[in-house]
């Protein structure tokens, strides 16, 4: 288990990270929200053991992620946000160096290589240079470096930057893999959509403060109360929405086009139907009534917006 | 497995000359390695040819000289962008999340100078070999102020080890604090020709006018250098008044102080890549 209390880190007068706090179980994978300069590479560094925090602490299995710590390194699996690779090294002796770094015996090398490559599907390209890959490939290169020496936690900064979408999607099946594993699995990124589909949670961090962490259906329930219901007419479009202003729980109604519109909505299901009752037996013609339901995408541009604060 | 390969530990730390031999072994050089090559290959040659015409006035001990020459161009080119090198490229951070202590990192990149050392060695015998092949086929007329060759050649071997492990400190202390490969290497050659160049040039003289020309002090002196050491241990003028004891003696301060320029190099670097862990390398 992975438990990050009170984590802190400043620069002179900089608050990198203010305060971070969030528990991750075995399995979990969490999707890292923030713009840039939010926090997020600085918190996933000091997870790595490579930056020492201002103040807070980090405990893996209970044992604290500190740089003074040799063998916690062990468990952590760490991938930059940009990394390099050698010019003059193959793809299976990039791998055979971190396994030996990571103290992987050298008579098990041959086949956890195999197996990490066969994981990441770059078995066909063991004996070509590393740097001759493909950016996708290298990536996919980058994070079987961090699978050799199997660790318990994998911490992935913006894994999926400069990908196509194709390589995009078969990162995306992979880090599902990982955390069908076992494997506490914390990506950041800023491809949304993609982080909604395989994260089991989700934190948010704007100025180097989490603003919400949490399953992902429950931070989109928590940060955005009202929700969005969407309307489609077969004609009084202008006559509805002059009807519903002033209606209780109703706000913010927002044409699509003149027999369609959105409107923010806070009450109850009861009183979502009671609404939807009305309108029919008000003698407006309602073809379409549903729920709209806030996505990450749409949470990330209220937090870095500072909608939230 | 390659033969080699076998005789070099299975641990971390060897892992950069491993690489380097599985690559000679292998023979899977690249570009600029095999363009390397044939540079080092052609001066060779025309070395081996110019000795072998030359033999009957050369004497054996000549290509000791070439050693340190050798070690002072060679190893800031192999050595200095492998700290650097990784920060310019982005790849040190991976390395620093493993389980190897600052110092371990540091001496393990510090390891690539063994395999060009031990190689620049073997160069030198090769081409006393060949002299002494040329003096078989033209004779000997090279003694002269030189001491005896069998004591010279070991010595001066010995001392180009010593030279080699100083200029490594410099270059990794050098690279340690440097963001790219080119800048540490132009930083590498400069602060090696201030320590061996340009302070003996200053001290030099003004330890002449203090001490007198003509005593042994300027042997004491020279003992401080790497280039010192090995006149003293090849050539007899520079030491006609000091015993066989002081000689041996003057070698072993001048290598102890190399030693101690090397030490004090992979500790500052160890103690910088230390820092670079703590406060983050964009830190």
């Amino acid at each position: 288990m992975l438990e990050v209390q009170s984590l802190d880190k400043r620069y002179g007068q900089f608050q990198a990270v203010n305060d971070v706090s969030f528990t991750l179980e075995p399995g979990q994978i969490m999707g890292f929200i923030g713009s840039n300069g939010a926090g997020k590479t600085t918190t996933i560094k000091m997870l790595a053991t490579l930056l020492e925090p201002t103040s807070g602490k980090a405990t893996l299995n209970g044992r604290i992620l500190n740089s003074n710590d040799l063998l916690v390194r062990k468990e952590i699996g760490y991938m930059p946000d940009y990394f390099g690779l050698y010019e003059d090294i193959k793809v299976w002796e990039y791998l055979d160096m971190f396994a030996s770094l990571y103290g992987v015996p050298g008579i098990d090398r041959p086949k956890v290589i195999d197996e990490v490559l066969e994981l990441t599907d770059l078995g066909f390209k063991k004996n070509e240079f590393a740097h001759s890959l493909s950016r996708g490939m290298q990536q996919r290169l980058c994070l079987a470096r961090c699978l050799v020496h199997n660790p318990t936690l994998l911490l992935l900064d913006e894994p999926a930057s400069g990908l196509d979408p194709r390589a995009r999607a078969e990162l995306k099946d992979l880090i599902g893999e990982l955390g069908r594993m076992g494997k506490i699995v914390i990506v950041s990124s800023h491809i949304l959509p993609e982080l909604a589909d395989f994260s089991t949670v989700v934190g948010i961090i704007e100025r180097g403060k989490m603003l919400a962490f949490g399953k992902v259906k429950d931070v989109v329930r928590s940060l955005t109360p009202a929700k969005k219901i969407q309307v489609r007419l077969l004609e009084k479009g202008a006559e509805a929405s002059m009807w519903l202003h002033g209606k209780d729980h109703v706000s913010a109604t927002e044409f699509v086009n003149p027999n369609e519109f959105r409107f923010d909505f806070t009450g109850t299901p009861e009183d979502q139907a009671l609404l939807l009752k009305a309108m029919v037996d008000g003698g407006f013609p309602v073809v379409e009534y549903m729920d709209e339901e806030a996505d990450l995408e749409d949470l990330f541009m209220k937090v870095t917006k500072g909608a939230l604060n | 497995m390659p033969f080699l390969e076998q005789y070099i530990p299975d641990k971390p730390i060897y892992f950069e000359m491993r690489q380097q031999a599985r690559r000679f072994l292998s023979s899977s050089m690249k570009g600029n390695q095999i363009a390397s090559l044939i540079v080092v290959v052609v001066i060779f040659a025309i070395l081996a040819y110019s000795f072998i015409v030359s033999a009957k006035w050369i004497h054996v001990s000549i290509p000791i000289f070439f050693l340190p020459i050798l070690a002072g161009l060679m190893l800031p080119g192999v050595l200095s962008g492998l700290i650097s090198g990784e920060i310019q490229k982005r790849s040190m951070e991976s390395l620093m999340a493993t389980p190897l202590t600052s110092a371990q990192l540091v001496f393990a990149k510090a390891l690539r100078a063994v395999m060009p050392v031990l190689a620049g060695v073997v160069a030198i015998l090769a081409l006393i070999a060949i002299l002494l092949i040329g003096k078989l086929i033209y004779g000997d007329d090279s003694q002269g102020d030189f001491q005896s060759g069998w004591l010279s050649i070991p010595a001066g071997i010995v001392i180009y080890l010593v030279f080699s492990y100083a200029v490594t400190g410099i270059c990794m202390a050098v690279s340690a604090v440097t963001r790219s490969a080119v800048a540490s290497m132009i930083t590498t050659y400069g602060v090696m020709m201030l320590i061996y160049v340009i302070i003996p040039a200053i001290v030099t003289p003004i330890f002449i006018a203090i001490a007198g020309s003509n005593g042994n002090e300027i042997s004491y002196l020279a003992s401080l250098h790497p280039y010192g050491m090995v006149v003293l241990a090849t050539i007899n003028e520079t030491t006609n008044n000091v015993s066989g004891m002081g000689i041996f003696a003057l070698i072993v301060v001048g290598l102890i102080i190399q030693l101690g320029i090397g030490f004090l190099g992979l500790a500052f670097a160890s103690s910088r890549v230390e820092e670079l862990k703590r406060k983050g390398i964009e830190g």
